[in-house]
């Protein structure tokens, strides 16, 4: 069973590593508090939040994407046992892929990936 | 431990990072301002939230000095500002910001001074206050419990709508899980105000274009005054929502949230109004397009250029000596198309390549300096050239249409036609027939003087201005800048030539 | 399996995030000359000139816009060269990483996806449609790239029959598996440089849109962003080594030491890329991303699973 203690220690250093950037800033910057000021729009005043919905006009392969990352949840496991199940594993996995490929061709045709 | 010294050292060791502005007739400057950054390895910045330093190339009354002014003061400290007005003093202004920079005190009393927040303060409502007052409304920040939703919701949006109703269909209109992140009813617009949570609360029409949806919008629509006049609103809509507990998110810096409009499939989504231009890296000086994008592709374009006040604008690109054609005029032509191709480089996210284009320019400018045969250009010569992930992805961007819209049957000039990589072909034509003569292709050199430089810029500028609204809606950002990097409208040629045009 | 599979190097904890950083500063430095070399300025000055900026970074006065979400901006910032550094957790120098998980692999891969959360919401988070822009157009880049890299890494993966990395460098002792599996080394190269947003997939803090993600990070906010990136592109090229280039085998050289060397070559390969290529455009090279490169690597996976149950690997 893995050990994660280096990996939540590795974490701590690499955000001390963070924090410190952060402090060492502070220290020596130019103070007077942060500057609080439009977004940069090029000169021109900005009348509205740019947080908004953002029409996302490729989120057909947001699906396509976890389609297949499901798939991916299995492929994992399946390199570890390839080896010993032989040709069966190898016949089910790529069966599997075949089918989620015919997915991504229709995608493909049905314009999934043109949004302009 | 004396910090003062380690601040010293480190702002000795920084290099400058410069946003450099183009005022209309600054092009000499800027081409100057240019080379010495090239030539001590600064790179220039893309905003002022990376920069140190603002350097306006050109003379005042322009319209870009209301825009740099607001780019100046969204620098944060330490910050230098110069403007360099011809191209003999770049140097100079430069050295000058960088010993500005240096002056840590001086920056440091700067940052005291000034106001951390742009107009006052900065989570106060009192922003938010400032429009209240117009409308007479006052509690718009109370944020405070229901009851005061309830109240507000009373007074709605200057009396349009009936209060109970709103506050009924403010709370019908929510889903349920938005209402808890309290809209704070930021209301300037009866936009939905509280950030970014409840859009879906899907209320507010778009008011501003006043699709008025049909069915249980209109009740909504109601509280927007049906139209985005009605600023006051003030709450409208968290009328009948618990949490206006979102203080500081209400209208914070006086910007409304973003209203809503039809898209290409019918759909009701947020429209944001940006502006690209005229303070921009990389862009055409003097040009401003003022977007409406949905997510990024554009809705609606308007391409216009700034008032201009200087009366005689110096056009750069425009010089009587090479009229007369000769290696020096198609010198001066390349230069020019170098000039033109290294923005587009930039913009194309080429970077490595636009400095060599920048370097190219910058020896074709000088008339003694060796250009054609040296493999460093040559070899950059073939690869953008050769590129094909380049040509790939310009493909069939940007057609310029057949006919321009005030005269559809007079086509934009020829150096216009065609599409993004057929503008850009062109640019490295004219660069090639200075850089490899010997391979020139066998078209006979033009018989007779060549048409003024500056007046052929000025045509094109014209026909680029009136055609780029049209193209560039429907087009996603990448592809606006594109489109017009690869038209790169010479406004001030177009100042000088064609006055009545720079002035639509 | 050796005995020290299980051994958790401790000193790696510090050795580690500092040779990422030495790595991640040498590539900062590589396309600074490269870029300098380009625009014909002094090429020697530029190799300090990363160092000199994050010095200048730390001067300035931090700025936030009214309405920014600033913790969530500060996270997304923040996460970027945190995943970096725990993703080189499993990257070994020489045959010893900090800890060698027996899915180490799918650690890898779960590190880089924090970069989609961090680069998303440091570009939401300041509150300028820059940033917003920048952060779509990083989500789409991931979307593209993300299935090829992970058949990638499962491919090599299925060379050794192992998740864990120091297996994978020790099941290459006869042959390589960037000659073995070419197809997956260099989509995986490719994608490497699409996780690390580095030319030529740099659109999300592209120059058309003022930088996007990074335009209105100041001070040591875009210093954290800026080096996270650099980090995430050494910690990739560093994982490439034991996936596909045999991992500290080489004659004459200590393992460390041709690891390094190995990283180096690579890191070396991607930061010239960078600068020899235009940025590619997702709405162009989405389609490319999921119709030519995914079944070109799922070919490459069936083969590699031939040679396998043909008991050739």
């Amino acid at each position: 069973m893995d050990s994660f203690w280096p990996a939540l220690a590795l974490f701590a250093i690499a955000a001390a590593g963070v924090l410190g950037v952060y402090g060492a800033a502070a220290a020596v910057r130019i103070g007077g508090g942060p500057l609080s000021r439009e977004p940069y729009m090029a000169g021109v005043p900005v009348t509205e939040h740019p947080v908004s919905r953002f029409h996302v006009r490729w989120y057909a392969v947001t699906l396509l994407f976890l389609a297949f990352d499901m798939e991916m949840v299995f492929m994992y496991p399946w390199v570890l046992v390839v080896a010993e199940k032989g040709v069966h594993a190898v016949a089910e996995m790529f069966g599997f892929l075949a089918v989620l490929l015919v997915a991504v061709v229709y995608a493909w045709r049905e314009g999934a990936f043109r949004w302009t | 431990m004396d910090l003062t010294g380690v601040a010293r050292w480190l702002a000795r060791v920084s290099p400058p990072r410069p946003l450099v502005v183009a005022a209309v007739g600054g092009t000499g400057s800027r081409l100057a301002v240019e080379r010495v950054l090239r030539e001590r390895g600064l790179r220039r910045a893309l905003s002022p939230g990376e920069a140190d330093t603002l350097v306006v190339c050109g003379p005042e009354g322009s319209g870009v000095d209301e825009a740099a002014e607001r780019v100046w003061d969204q620098f944060g400290e330490p910050r230098a500002r110069v403007r360099v007005r011809s191209a003999e003093e770049a140097a100079a202004r430069i050295d000058e910001a960088r010993s500005v920079l240096l002056d840590l005190p001086a920056q440091r009393r700067s940052a005291q001074t000034r106001p951390a927040a742009a107009g006052g303060e900065d989570h106060a409502q009192e922003e938010q206050d400032g429009q209240e007052e117009q409308d007479g409304q006052d509690e718009q920040d109370a944020q405070d419990g229901p009851d005061e939703h309830e109240r507000r919701g009373g007074q709605g949006p200057r009396g349009s709508q009936g209060e109970s109703d709103r506050g009924g269909a403010g709370g019908s209109g929510e889903d349920g899980g938005e209402r808890s992140h309290g809209d704070g009813g930021l209301g300037h617009d009866g936009h939905q105000g509280a950030g970014h949570h409840d859009h879906e609360g899907g209320r507010e029409g778009g008011g501003n274009d006043g699709h008025q949806g049909a069915g249980h919008d209109d009740h909504e629509d109601g509280h927007q005054g049906g139209g985005h006049d009605d600023h006051e609103g003030g709450g409208q809509d968290e009328g009948g929502h618990g949490g206006h507990d979102h203080g500081g998110m209400e209208l914070p810096g006086g910007m409304t949230m973003t209203d809503r409009g039809d898209d290409r499939d019918g759909l009701r989504l947020d429209r944001l109004h940006i502006a690209i231009g005229p303070v921009q890296a990389d862009w055409p000086c003097g040009l401003t397009a003022a977007l409406t994008v949905q997510g990024d592709v554009v809705q609606e374009a308007d391409v216009s250029t700034l008032p201009l006040a200087p009366e005689d604008v110096a056009v750069y690109w425009d010089d009587d000596a090479h009229e007369v054609p000769g290696p020096a005029a198609l010198r001066f032509r390349a230069a020019a198309a170098a000039d033109s191709l290294q923005r587009f480089l930039d913009v194309a996210g080429w970077p490595a390549a636009a400095g060599t284009g920048r370097l190219l320019r910058d020896t074709l400018l000088v008339p003694a300096a060796p250009a054609a045969g040296r493999p460093r250009f040559t070899r950059w010569l073939r690869r953008v050239r050769g590129s094909r992930l380049l040509w790939w992805s310009l493909r069939g961007l940007g057609p310029a249409p057949a006919g321009l819209p005030h005269d559809p049957s007079a086509g934009p000039p020829e150096r216009l036609r065609g599409d993004v990589a057929a503008r850009v072909s062109r640019w490295l034509d004219e660069i090639a027939a200075v850089l490899l003569p010997e391979t020139a292709d066998g078209t006979p050199a033009p018989a007779g003087p060549l048409p003024r430089l500056g007046r052929e810029r000025a045509e094109c500028a014209r026909a680029a201005l009136a055609v780029l609204p049209g193209m560039l809606v429907g087009q996603d950002l990448a592809a606006v800048r594109l489109i017009v990097a690869s038209f790169d409208p010479d406004v001030e040629a177009l100042a000088a030539y064609l006055p009545e045009a720079a002035h639509d | 399996m050796t005995d020290s599979a299980d051994y958790v190097h401790w000193w790696g904890l510090l050795a580690a995030p500092m040779l990422l950083a030495a790595l991640a500063y040498a590539a900062a430095a590589g396309s600074a000359v490269l870029a300098a070399r380009a625009s014909g300025a002094p090429a020697a000055a530029a190799l300090t000139a990363p160092a000199r900026e994050a010095a200048g970074l730390l001067l300035r006065r931090p700025r936030t816009v009214p309405g920014a979400d600033t913790l969530l901006r500060r996270l997304g910032v923040a996460t970027v060269p945190v995943a970096a550094v725990m993703a080189a957790l499993v990257v070994p120098l020489g045959g010893r990483s900090v800890t060698d998980l027996s899915i180490g692999v799918v650690w890898f891969n779960a590190m880089e996806v924090l970069l989609w959360a961090g680069v998303w919401t440091a570009g939401w988070g300041a509150n300028s449609v820059w940033g917003l822009v920048g952060g779509y157009r990083f989500l789409i880049q991931g979307l593209s790239y993300e299935l090829p890299h992970m058949f990638a890494l499962t491919t090599a993966a299925l060379g050794a029959g192992s998740l864990r990395v120091g297996e994978i460098a020790a099941a290459q002792q006869g042959l390589w598996f960037a000659l073995v599996m070419p197809v997956a080394f260099a989509v995986y190269l490719v994608s490497t440089l699409a996780m690390s947003f580095w030319p030529p997939f740099d659109q999300p803090l592209g120059a058309d849109i003022a930088g996007g993600a990074a335009a209105e990070p100041t001070g040591a906010d875009r210093l954290v962003l800026l080096a996270g990136r650099h980090l995430m592109l050494a910690a990739a090229a560093a994982m490439a080594v034991p996936l596909f280039l045999g991992g500290g085998s080489g004659p004459l050289l200590p393992g460390w030491l041709w690891s390094a060397v190995k990283a180096a070559a690579v890191l070396a390969l991607l930061v010239w890329a960078g600068s020899r290529l235009p940025a590619v455009r997702m709405d162009r090279f989405a389609e490319v991303g999921w119709v030519v490169l995914l079944p070109l690597v799922l070919l490459q996976a069936l083969a590699v699973s031939v040679f396998v149950v043909a008991g050739w690997m």
